[in-house]
């Protein structure tokens, strides 16, 4: 069998594509000399040649020569541009990079399974192939180009205190064989030079900043997918933790300068890039990119362990949706991450987010019910279930917490109903009966005690078949049309682990019959609301013929919400992605730190900045890996309610599950240190609860977050005491509260 | 200006064990291994406090060294040593020079910190330098002229140490003969620490083509030597701690040799992962307790390990994020914090422990001191922090042994997976039991031996001879004569029609049976076997298949061998000859449940008596049943073996052709639905 036709024809094909592959990108460096016109604005002045419109902010001009963006913010006086004025000086940047510094849009597209690069500088604008067309606010450019055969129309619209730029996305015309992948939206705006002084905001994790010429330009510039990769793309290995990107926000400040530029449109096909000078050009930027279209190389044979790669192109599977970017500018004062958050909180509440306030401290938990486990009766083997926390157990759980003086309480229950425990999708909110029949009793219990208790509910993820999906039926298709599966990564070899169940997705259009039963289930349960975690931090794209790109998937996301939402039920999320945030009650398992990249200098807690004031927000179970002080200090810092895990059952009893790593969650173990860490919080929390972050800085370890109610908090993580800015001595590795009299 | 009141200060009062700085927590995934050698997730010992990178431009480190006062980087990209203070701020760097003229360096792979001065090696240069703390170069140590075993052509230092007489042990790259040690003035004294030639398949056939290979062909082949070490460290008290790459005997990856140059660590374990994934250790470093870590250049982690070779902890992983490494060239303490030197990035990793990893250290370090309260403390926090933490169960083990709660010592170590601390634990408790119960044993002992006495008496005066007993007794009474009888049994099997198919399924049954049993309630000391990967239909396979397997190979063979037992003759023999091997297993299975580890020889009696019974009850009635002679009779069974091994390799054949065509079917299906579907 070892020359098998179809390895034969694979490895033909594949080795085919890896010839064609392998042919070099050429032609836009060549053409760069020719190109007319080159911009030679003197930056600062909005000189006449082009075409301008204006509101009472800001105005925008575009000169059509060059193709060069110029706004201007009235209120501070300062001009952003697309494109560094001296770009042609570059002394670091080489090859297409000289003319990409020019450029508006950077264009990837697939050609006879090739993938090139081109930009508009050269291909549309330097060839004529640039059309603009003015409106009373805005300017509208169709960039064509000429040689590829493809046009991409791009609207620039002037805002309340900025501009935005939308990439029509359904006017885009492909008359050749060029597919366009993506599109980069002006890479350079607003750029720093390497004399500049500034940061570049990515809300990565928490949030973290790179500053301006770091020296860390041999390090991987920053690129990810906004709302975390497309789980239909299983990375090969995996080796650490990353966070993902949880709100469509970044921004850039250089000077006295600043904007924010949320995703306002399309952000579930946003790519975040982000570079500082050294690496390719001699500029730091941040832009995001829309990927229009799918292409990815997959394996095609895997099983005989001979891997032949393939490049896979969605050809059906295009975005539809507008792609659009809002720029905010600053104002001076609030010219920082600060004001960035600030940004982001509004664009959340005018979505209408709408979330729960507790007065002072509320303590979130995570109750864990049953696992399961490989057992063997007198040598037979079965897959049977260990009781974690069974209903009752959870009741004398909470019963001690409220005996303890803990009394805000959002409790959620995983692995609460046997679909959930036994792998299938858990769209049932049923309690398992393995759990005892306490539950009914223990809602009421809960509801006299004002205790919110939210069943886990997943409606993405199943590795059993079950509730109407199954591994060939309901279920998302990868780029090769077979079906996605992803199993868990292995500790040690950072690989899959096949030798563990598989993990599949449903199918964004098949969430009707989720939908139902969530629905139908819920009322029976009578349960104030969910508990919802894949279903709200997963997004995965489905490309069978009836497929949805993340666009589109994650708006079926919203219509089981929405269903969910005015079926009465509460959302409590776990760490949400921006689409879901409109919907929930309550958000848990806030990540308290970024990826921590070495090309980040500066870790700020800008999700924690973002939700205040508007919902409540939880860390991760603290008590997992080990609690030390420092968590309680972050805690602090950025006003986070806490989460702890509880089980009930002593923890040796999880030891080859899936769940050991719930080790330290045994109740008994961590009962005191919760009720101590419930008592320094609710003192403070009292004073901040509900109220917005308004200002935050960290200097010499020591942090200062500023509420808009007046309150100052001040947390010193350093070793030795240090002083607050009106002469207050904070202790080491400790914190305090004062207020602002005006 | 704001006016700024104060209303509140609060001073935390925190239940914290051990002051801990502020840190940024760990992005790579920890875990140690169990008992049953499968990692488990652990809190992450160390978390990141700083990373140093683009602030001190370095390129191309690839060494680091402290001497609790300060640190000093090996930064070769510029050859230079830089120096941190002991809070890890910038001092000062060390260029070097030689008699007022600057110093060429080649490529620096190596730094020692030999009391005032530095030992740099060269190796570019093939030379290690001496150069005091201003970067003047006092002395350069070469190739000695008086190494008269002298057979490399090359001097390639690699890493240098000295020890407490200032004597220089050089690892020399491709080095078997182990490190050179060398006098302060630079003349060669011995190698040590020898680097022990691993036999291994490859290592056999190469010796075997050799032979044949004329005298230009063995020299233009690379000669077999062993990975040599990769880094070389000592602790102060005379012990020289070495690493190497890729080893097939794993247990020796780490080294700890004493001034003799025995490695103290070689029946420790094996260093590294388990799970076939490949280690190589470039570097080891070794705090003032003992505890050593090692890199391992391969998953770029760290494992860390007990003074007595005790895997703590591994953590680390690759990555460009902090807490993770892309080359990971060497590792120092300062204190009890971890700094890793990282080649590519030339970032520097400041690692400070988590209190889980403190709690551990300390309860180590206690437990090696004989307080067992004080470590039992540590041993239960730890154990709130990591419910399935097994050093801390064995610790707990080995504190409840000593405070002779034997039963909850037993528990524990069985928590624990340790079968040594059980076994002793269980040798002691059934001591007491003993001495407890003295009394009523004996008396069971006594009326056991009177009852025995009484019924062989009546057994005697009913019997008459015995040929007559299976006539009488019929045929179960038949198993028992094979038993003691096999030739007269076996050879009068096939006339007097004796023999049953019924009993002699049951048998085979009863063999399965216990086995199972064997598998899953032999004693924890004993059982190798976990009862959760339990696969009953190996264990059928392995008890009745080898039998039925067997006696098909056999029947078939008798055609060329001209036997003359029936299929059924042929079974029903190879059953009966299964009575001493049940009666084996039944008394392992007693035994196992009521012996110590040292008390273990019996078993093996007891197994070796029963399958060396069984197996010659086999080759008799194999012999007896066919008509065979000797030679023949063993001619047969060899072939038969031979054929049994054919089957399962058709089996197997057969399998593995299944596995191609359903892939094979997989990926047609594949590309049809891409290539007609997607683009139908």
């Amino acid at each position: 069998m070892k020359n098998n036709p179809a390895r034969v024809s694979a490895m033909l094909l594949s080795a085919v594509m890896l010839f064609a592959l392998c042919l070099p990108v050429r032609g836009q460096e060549e053409t760069a000399s020719e190109v007319p016109g080159t911009a030679q604005t003197e930056s600062g002045v909005l000189a006449d040649t082009g075409l301008s419109v204006q509101n009472e902010r800001s105005s925008l001009r575009v000169d059509t020569e060059s193709g060069y963006l110029f706004v201007q913010d009235k209120l501070t006086g300062r001009i952003w541009q697309s494109n560094p004025s001296d770009a042609e000086n570059d002394e670091i940047a080489v090859g297409m990079m000289r003319t990409n510094l020019r450029a508006q849009l950077i264009v990837t597209y697939i050609e006879s399974n090739n993938t090139n690069r081109v930009n508009n500088y050269v291909a549309s604008t330097g060839r004529g192939g640039a059309r603009y067309e003015i409106g009373s606010d805005y300017i509208r450019a169709e960039y064509t180009f000429v040689n590829e055969g493809f046009s991409i129309p791009v609207t620039y619209r002037l805002t309340e205190d900025g501009f935005s730029a939308r990439i029509l996305t359904e006017k885009i015309t492909e008359s050749g064989a060029c597919k366009i992948n993506s599109i980069q939206l002006l890479p350079f705006f607003g750029a720093g030079g390497l004399e500049e002084d500034g940061y570049i905001f990515i809300p990565d994790g928490c949030g973290a900043l790179i500053r301006f010429n770091n020296g860390k330009s041999d390090y991987s510039q920053y690129e990810k997918a906004m709302y975390g990769g497309d789980m239909t793309f299983s990375a090969k290995t995996q080796s650490g933790y990353e966070e993902n990107l949880l709100l469509p926000v970044f921004g850039l400040k250089s000077g006295e300068g600043a904007f924010a530029a949320v995703i306002t449109r399309g952000a579930e096909l946003a790519l975040l890039s982000a570079g500082v000078s050294g690496a390719l050009c001699s500029y730091n930027r941040v832009y995001s990119s829309v990927v229009y279209r799918e292409t990815r190389t997959v394996n095609l044979q895997d099983h005989t362990g001979h891997n032949v790669s393939s490049l896979f192109t969605a050809l059906d599977v295009v975005s539809e949706s507008a792609y659009e970017v809002t720029y905010h500018f600053l104002k001076k004062e609030n010219a920082d991450y600060a004001g960035m958050a600030a940004v982001t909180r509004d664009w959340l509440s005018e979505r209408g987010v709408n979330g729960d306030l507790a007065d002072s401290v509320r303590l979130f938990v995570d109750f864990y019910g049953a696992v399961q486990k490989e057992k063997a009766f007198l040598g037979i083997r079965y897959t049977g279930s260990q009781k974690l926390t069974d209903f009752s157990q959870a009741q004398l759980i909470l019963e001690d917490l409220v005996g303890r003086g803990v009394d805000s309480i959002t409790a959620g229950y995983r692995y609460f109903s046997a679909d959930a425990i036994s792998g299938k999708l858990s769209a049932k909110v049923t309690p398992c009966a393995a759990l005892g029949s306490g539950f009914s009793q223990l809602l009421a219990w809960t509801r006299d005690y004002d205790i919110g208790l939210f069943p886990y509910a997943d409606f993405v993820r199943f590795s059993k078949n079950g509730n109407g999906y199954s591994h060939f039926r309901g279920v998302s298709l990868g780029l090769d049309l077979s079906v996605t599966k992803r199993y868990p990564y292995s500790m040690v070899s950072n690989t899959q682990d096949k030798s563990r169940p598989a993990i599949y997705l449903a199918a964004p259009d098949k969430f009707k019959a989720a939908q139902k039963l969530l629905v139908k289930t819920l009322d029976k349960t009578k349960a104030e609301g969910v508990l919802l975690d894949e279903s709200v931090n997963m997004l995965y794209s489905d490309f069978s013929r009836s497929g949805f790109q993340r666009d589109r998937a994650a708006s079926a996301m919203q219509t089981v919400y929405t269903a969910l939402r005015e079926n009465g039920a509460k959302l409590v999320m776990s760490a949400p992605n921006a689409y879901a945030i409109p919907f929930a009650a309550q958000v848990t398992d806030c990540p308290m730190n970024s990826s921590r990249y070495l090309l980040f200098d500066e870790e700020v807690p800008v999700l924690q900045m973002v939700f205040s004031g508007l919902i409540d927000y939880s860390s991760r179970a603290v008590n997992i890996g080990g609690y030390s002080d420092e968590d309680m200090l972050r805690l602090i810092e950025t006003s986070t309610q806490p989460k702890f895990a509880l089980i009930y059952e002593p923890g040796s009893v999880l030891l080859r599950t899936d769940l050991d790593m719930l080790y330290g969650a045994t109740y008994t173990d961590c009962a005191d240190t919760l009720e101590l860490w419930y008592g320094i919080l609710n003192d403070i929390y009292a004073q901040t609860a509900g109220a917005e972050i308004i200002g935050h800085g960290k200097k010499d370890g020591l942090a200062r977050t500023v509420y808009d109610n007046g309150k100052i908090v001040y947390v010193n993580y350093g070793d030795a005491d240090a002083e607050a800015d009106n002469g207050q001595i904070v202790k080491a590795r400790s914190f305090c509260v004062v207020s602002e009299v005006k | 200006m704001q006016k700024i009141k104060k209303i509140l200060c609060f001073t935390a009062l925190f239940f914290v064990i051990l002051m801990m700085p502020a840190t940024a927590g760990s992005n790579g995934k920890s875990y140690t291994y169990n008992a049953a050698k499968e990692a488990v997730s652990v809190p992450n010992p160390y978390n990141v406090r700083e990373v140093l990178g683009a602030g001190l431009s370095l390129s191309e480190p690839s060494d680091i060294q402290a001497d609790g006062e300060h640190i000093y980087v090996l930064d070769s990209g510029n050859a230079r040593v830089v120096v941190l203070n002991k809070a890890y701020a910038y001092e000062r760097e060390i260029v070097f020079s030689k008699d007022g003229n600057s110093y060429k360096t080649n490529e620096l792979t190596g730094l020692w910190v030999d009391g005032q001065t530095l030992l740099v090696v060269d190796h570019g240069a093939e030379c290690i330098f001496r150069a005091d703390m201003r970067g003047q170069v006092t002395q350069i140590y070469t190739a000695p002229e008086n190494d008269v075993s002298q057979t490399q052509k090359n001097f390639l230092p690699h890493r240098v140490v000295t020890d407490g007489t200032g004597y220089l042990y050089i690892l020399l790259e491709n080095e078997y003969r182990g490190l050179m040690v060398m006098t302060p003035d630079g003349d060669f004294v011995t190698y040590y620490g020898s680097v022990q030639v691993e036999t291994s398949a490859a290592l056999l056939m190469d010796m075997f083509w050799r032979r044949f290979m004329t005298d230009e062909q063995i020299a233009a082949t690379s000669k077999y030597i062993p990975g040599g070490y990769n880094s070389v460290t000592t602790d102060g008290s005379g012990f020289i701690y070495t690493v190497r790459g890729i080893s097939s005997r794993k247990n020796e990856m780490v080294c700890k040799l004493n001034p003799g140059g025995k490695n103290v660590l070689a029946n420790t374990g094996v260093f590294g992962d388990y799970e076939a994934v490949q280690n190589v250790f470039t570097d080891i470093a070794v705090d003032e307790s003992g505890f050593i870590s090692v890199i391992d250049s391969i998953g770029k982690r760290i494992f860390q390990y007990s003074p007595d070779g005790d895997l703590l902890y591994a953590f680390g992983g690759e990555g460009e994020q902090e807490g993770l490494f892309q080359t990971p060239v060497s590792l120092i303490y300062n204190g009890v914090d971890l700094l890793v030197l990282d080649k590519q990035t030339g970032c520097l990793t400041i690692l400070e422990r988590t209190d889980f990893a403190a709690e551990v250290q300390e309860a180590v370090l206690l437990y090696r001191k004989a307080l067992f309260d004080e470590a039992g403390v540590l041993w239960k926090r730890v154990l709130a922090q990591n419910s399935n933490y097994e050093l801390a169960h064995v610790g707990l083990g080995k504190i409840a042994e000593a405070k002779k709660d034997y039963k909850s010592a037993m528990s524990l170590y069985r928590m624990g997976g340790s079968k040594i601390g059980y076994s002793s634990a269980f040798y002691k408790y059934r001591t007491q039991a003993l001495r407890k119960n003295f009394s009523v044993i004996a008396a069971a002992a006594v009326l056991m031996v009177l009852l025995g006495a009484l019924f062989l008496r009546l057994r005697k005066k009913k019997r008459t001879s015995p040929k007559s007993d299976w006539e009488h007794g019929g045929k179960l009474k038949y198993i028992g004569f094979t038993l003691f009888h096999p030739f007269d049994g076996f050879g009068e099997l096939r006339y007097n029609r004796q023999y049953s198919l019924t009993y002699a399924g049951v048998l085979a049954v009863i063999w399965f049976f216990i086995a199972c049993l064997n598998y899953n309630y032999n004693g924890y000391i004993f059982n190798s076997e976990y009862p959760e990967d339990f696969n009953m239909l190996i264990v059928f396979g392995s008890t009745v298949g080898v039998i039925v397997l067997f006696a098909l190979c056999n029947w078939l063979l008798s055609t060329f061998f001209e036997g003359k037992g029936t299929l059924k003759q042929i079974t029903v023999s190879l059953c009966y000859c299964l009575l001493p091997i049940i009666a084996g297993a039944v008394l392992e299975l007693i035994g196992t449940n009521v012996l110590s580890a040292n008390e273990g020889f019996f078993i093996t009696v007891v197994r070796s008596i029963s399958v060396g019974w069984s197996l010659f009850l086999m080759f008799v009635a194999m012999g007896q049943i066919n008509q065979y002679g000797f030679k023949r009779n063993a001619a047969s069974i060899f072939c038969s073996i031979l054929g049994m091994l054919v089957i399962v390799f058709l089996v197997i054949l057969f399998f593995n052709l299944w596995t191609q065509l359903s892939n094979f079917c997989m990926v047609i299906f594949r590309e049809i639905s891409y290539r007609i579907l997607a683009a139908g």
